[in-house]
């Protein structure tokens, strides 16, 4: 694939992946809401100016795969049995604001939220029944309660004297409203609480992230890199197969996990280094006799043998019963049909016949061998014939 | 060392020191939100028992002393820790020490991992995407876990080790990789568990690659098979079979989270402000370096084992653990892939792949550098309180024990003894608790029974008068055990406690009142668990010395030609 493709695939993947990354459920805000009270405080508030966005239950919370940045749960409210959804739920939602998300709560979502908090070290002060913060006439402090200001919060005013609370919270904010608004609003109807809802999320889309590099501008990058590397090594693998097609096959490059090693490296071992010097001192040797000279496990010596032969060392090759090592190359096949010779009579019939033209099958039925035992000294024999002729003129 | 490789561990040293800084600077302990309390604990406990003025490695407080912490928890980052506790004298800088340690090691790990996988072109990398790699930075922030760390460098380098014998080495190679993965047993479970699925898949790989080429050399791969697991028995069975044989191995491999919620986890890095333990990246990272490999004609070793690594996430309980050495071998996979491109694009790629993780690791470090960091949130932990209100009994002559709960909110037997060594529990300072068959029947029976009459006999037994359990675990289980013992006045809750208490409840158990060494409850430590673990050792050992013999004379020259 030519370059620019790949890049453009590469930008295509990066523009899908901000696109799912960025597709949060409705809306650019989720409201938590638990009971029919938060449903209507909600209707009345959307239709105030509280910008849209999914409704969700505290099961909706957990269920959900992912939540919009700004998250609010105004005063949600659980009943007996529900206390773990409850809990569970809130503890996504403060692992949502420590990965960068916004929650907007007011005194229940605050308490809630608290349940967690507490064990981050960082609780919010009990909620008290007296005046703790600023709040409009009719506001019952002793009915509704209040939440005070938590250390390190910033007091952020609001309209009709009311006031949000605004603490940092590892990657996110916390923007806490310190009233009970749904009930306050449900007794009183004042639109002040729909007011001060509708202007704390407004401060809360603007807070910043504490991050300055967005997770999905890392991760679509990483996406781009991946499809550019997957397409380019791809190609390059397939010119690589077209140039060797046809060629003979090359023993230590074909898998990857030999494709290093030098010749220096594969000789660093002794056995190996023994076998080799062997192998290269005698011409040809059988795989016993290796390991008679050796005296290790024959396991062992077989085991360096294949490593040898993998990386282009040395050869092996069945005849017969017999395993048989040499050097790659004509001179090796030289070497190795000369003590082939001198050992077997029948080696030198075989050759013949092989020379003589005849079907492998046919010169293993003469010889009285399976074929497969004969397959590989047959190729041989075809792959140097004058070298094997040679050997066994001289063995005659 | 290339200069590259120089140049990527100079990297590595200095990431791992600015990781570790806050801990090493700073004082307080793991913040009490963030779980895994190992190093603080295990510090903490160390410097009690020097305290005490115990034979230096016991303490009462952890009912059957050392032994039995090295029994359940793999002993090899205890004894660090230990070691440098020694040194320093102090739990907060051995805690802090040890998280180096653990970076570092993990460090190395990753180099030569990536150089086995991939040349030594791919070590700065590699490097980076350990580095950057949040789960890793996330294991070490919010879980504080060093052991694991520890676990997936000595992993890593275990396995770096194997690729590296069965492209080269021979039996004594085979030896050393084994007794490494014995060492990794000896640190992290987790660790093993992950290790042994890719070293699974290397020899399978290398078998597959035997069969076609050369089938004579599959006797030989058996072999040096053998010599890897028995280097590995040898080194770590002394300890493993006493840990997992008394009560089997689905005892340990019973909790973990099902395959939806696995999937559910992943899906979080879809999300624009994912939690912390589940970043932006992850899934998204992971997706596309498969996908990349998928479109690669030849897979290598590294991808073998990324895949069996993968199967294990889904099919392990606890797979999600295993996460963050997923991401670094497909990482590796992925570089290894490369070799089959020309140099030139290769180094245009290597750059782009370091230049996504850098922006990987300045996305999150800030994030995990800010929690990596001591604080004193533990003096508002339940654990804390209730330690602190038992150690004034304790101390005023009171020879009962408590039984404290680890249960879903509380971790009250992992941390009592920390804020108050001298209160005796029931279960140790761990999980596990003592080689007391009654102690483990009396926590089967208070967690999945109702037979409460058995409860509070072994409650007599075991001269337990305290309950310590956790609110989450009642609301949970409406009808339990306390519930009834309460009912008929075998247990009252105590009210001065539980006033302060948040997330756990204090009961006291009538009619217990006992103490005194002939009422103790006896640790044994030679179990026979524990004489079958040393004598497989033993065997293992010997079964190693025979399988190396005859390449050893070879090394020597003495072949019998």
């Amino acid at each position: 694939m030519r370059p620019w493709l790949a890049a453009a695939a590469a930008l295509l993947a990066l523009a899908l992946y901000a696109a799912v990354a960025r597709a949060a459920p409705g809306g650019r805000v989720a409201y938590v809401a638990t009971d029919p009270a938060d449903s209507l405080f909600l209707e009345d508030g959307l239709r105030h100016g509280l910008p849209p966005g999914p409704v969700l239950g505290l099961g909706g919370v957990l269920r959900a795969p992912r939540l919009p940045r700004l998250v609010a749960a105004l005063d949600p409210n659980w009943g007996p049995g529900e206390e773990l959804e409850a809990l569970n739920a809130f503890e996504r939602l403060v692992n949502h604001v420590l990965g960068g998300g916004v929650l907007v709560a007011g005194l229940n979502g605050a308490v809630a939220a608290n349940l967690t908090l507490a064990r981050l070290g960082s609780p919010l002060p009990p909620v008290g029944r007296a005046a703790c913060a600023p709040a409009p006439p009719g506001y019952d402090f002793r009915r509704y309660g209040c939440l005070p200001r938590p250390p390190g919060a910033r007091t952020v005013a609001l309209s009709d004297g009311m006031v949000a609370y605004v603490l940092r919270l590892g990657d996110g904010w916390l923007v806490v409203l310190p009233y009970n608004l749904v009930w306050a609003y449900l007794d009183t109807r004042s639109p002040v609480y729909l007011e001060a809802a509708r202007e704390a999320l407004l401060l809360a889309e603007k807070l910043p992230s504490a991050n300055p590099l967005p997770g999905e501008v890392a991760a679509a990058a990483a996406i781009a890199a991946a499809v550019a590397v997957s397409v380019s090594s791809s190609s390059s693998q397939r010119r690589r197969g077209r140039g060797a097609r046809g060629a003979p096959a090359a023993p230590a490059a074909a898998s990857p996990m030999w494709a290093r090693v030098g010749r220096d490296e594969a000789l660093s071992h002794p056995v190996r280094r023994r076998i080799y010097s062997l192998v290269a001192e005698r011409g040809a040797l059988g795989f016993n006799e290796l390991w008679r000279e050796l005296g290790v496990a024959k396991a062992t010596v077989a085991w360096h043998l294949s490593v040898l032969e993998r990386l282009g060392l040395l050869s092996t090759v069945r005849y017969r019963r017999y395993l048989l090592a040499y050097l790659p190359g004509p001179r090796g096949a030289a070497a190795l049909f000369s003590a082939l010779s001198s050992r077997d009579p029948a080696f030198c019939l075989l050759v013949g016949e092989a020379l003589r033209g005849a079907g492998l099958e046919e010169a293993a039925r003469r010889l009285r061998v399976r074929p497969r035992a004969l397959e590989g000294i047959y190729r041989l024999v075809a792959a140097y014939p004058e070298e094997a002729a040679e050997a066994c003129r001289v063995g005659e | 060392m290339s200069r590259l490789g120089l140049v990527a561990a100079a990297a590595a040293a200095a990431a791992a020191v600015l990781i570790a800084a806050p801990p090493l600077l700073g004082s307080g302990l793991p913040s009490f939100s963030r779980g895994v309390f190992h190093t603080a604990t295990i510090g903490y406990y160390l410097e009690t028992a020097v305290l005490l003025g115990h034979d230096g490695w016991w303490t009462r407080c952890w009912c059957s002393g050392f032994q039995d912490l090295v029994r359940f928890y793999p002993p090899l980052g205890n004894l660090l820790l230990a070691a440098v506790l020694r040194v320093t004298g102090s739990a907060g800088a051995a805690s802090a020490a040890g998280m180096a340690a653990a970076l570092a090691v993990l460090a190395a790990g990753v180099s030569m991992a990536a150089v086995e996988a991939a040349g030594p072109a791919a070590v700065p990398v590699a490097l980076l995407s350990v580095l950057a790699a949040e789960a890793w930075v996330s294991t070490a922030a919010v879980y504080w876990e060093y052991t694991r760390l520890l676990g997936d460098g000595l992993a890593l380098a275990a396995l770096a080790l194997l690729l590296r014998t069965l492209r080269l080495g021979g039996s004594r190679d085979a030896a050393k990789a084994g007794a490494l993965a014995g060492l990794v047993v000896l640190t992290s479970l987790i660790s093993a568990v992950w290790l042994a699925a890719a070293a699974a898949a290397v020899f399978l790989y290398t078998a597959r690659e035997a069969a076609r080429r050369a089938p004579y050399a599959l006797p030989g791969l058996a072999r040096l098979a053998a010599v890897y697991v028995a280097a590995a028995a040898a080194v770590s069975a002394w300890w493993l079979v006493p840990a997992a044989a008394p009560w089997g191995l689905g005892h340990y491999l019973r909790a973990g989270a099902s395959l939806s919620e696995k999937l559910r986890v992943l899906s979080y890095s879809l999300s624009l402000s994912p939690p912390l333990w589940a970043p932006a990246l992850q899934a998204p990272l992971l997706a596309a370096v498969a996908a990349a490999l998928i479109s690669s004609r030849r897979l290598g070793p590294a991808a073998w084992a990324a895949a069996a690594v993968a199967a294990a996430v889904l099919l392990y309980g606890q797979g999600l653990r295993l996460l963050p050495p997923l991401g670094v071998l497909l990482v590796l996979a992925s570089l290894s892939s490369l070799e089959a491109t020309p140099p030139a694009r290769r180094r245009v790629l290597l750059a782009l792949l370091a230049a996504v993780l850098v922006l990987y690791a300045a996305r999150y470090y800030p994030t995990y550098s800010g929690l990596l960091r001591g604080d004193h949130s533990f003096l508002a932990s339940d654990e804390y309180r209730a330690a602190s209100w038992l150690e004034a009994l304790a101390r005023r002559g009171l020879h009962v024990r408590v039984y404290a709960m680890y249960g879903p909110r509380l971790h009250g037997n992992q941390w009592l003894n920390v804020f108050a060594p001298d209160v005796e529990q029931t279960l140790s300072g761990f999980m596990e608790g003592c080689l007391d068959a009654r102690v483990f029947r009396l926590d089967y029976l208070v967690k999945d029974s109702l037979d409460y009459s058995s409860v509070y006999r072994l409650l007599r037994e075991t001269c337990t008068g305290y309950l310590l359990v956790d609110r989450q675990w009642l609301r949970e289980r409406p009808l339990n055990v306390v519930v009834l013992l309460e009912r008929r006045g075998l247990v009252e809750p105590v009210a001065a406690v539980n006033r302060v208490l948040r997330y756990s409840s204090l009961y006291r158990v009538a009619g217990v009142g006992c103490g005194g060494e002939s009422e103790k409850v006896e640790a044994v430590f030679w179990t026979p668990a524990r004489v079958a673990g040393v004598a497989a050792s033993l065997v293992a050992a010997l079964v190693l010395r025979r399988l190396l013999a005859g390449e050893e004379a070879v090394e020597r020259g003495v072949g019998r030609g």
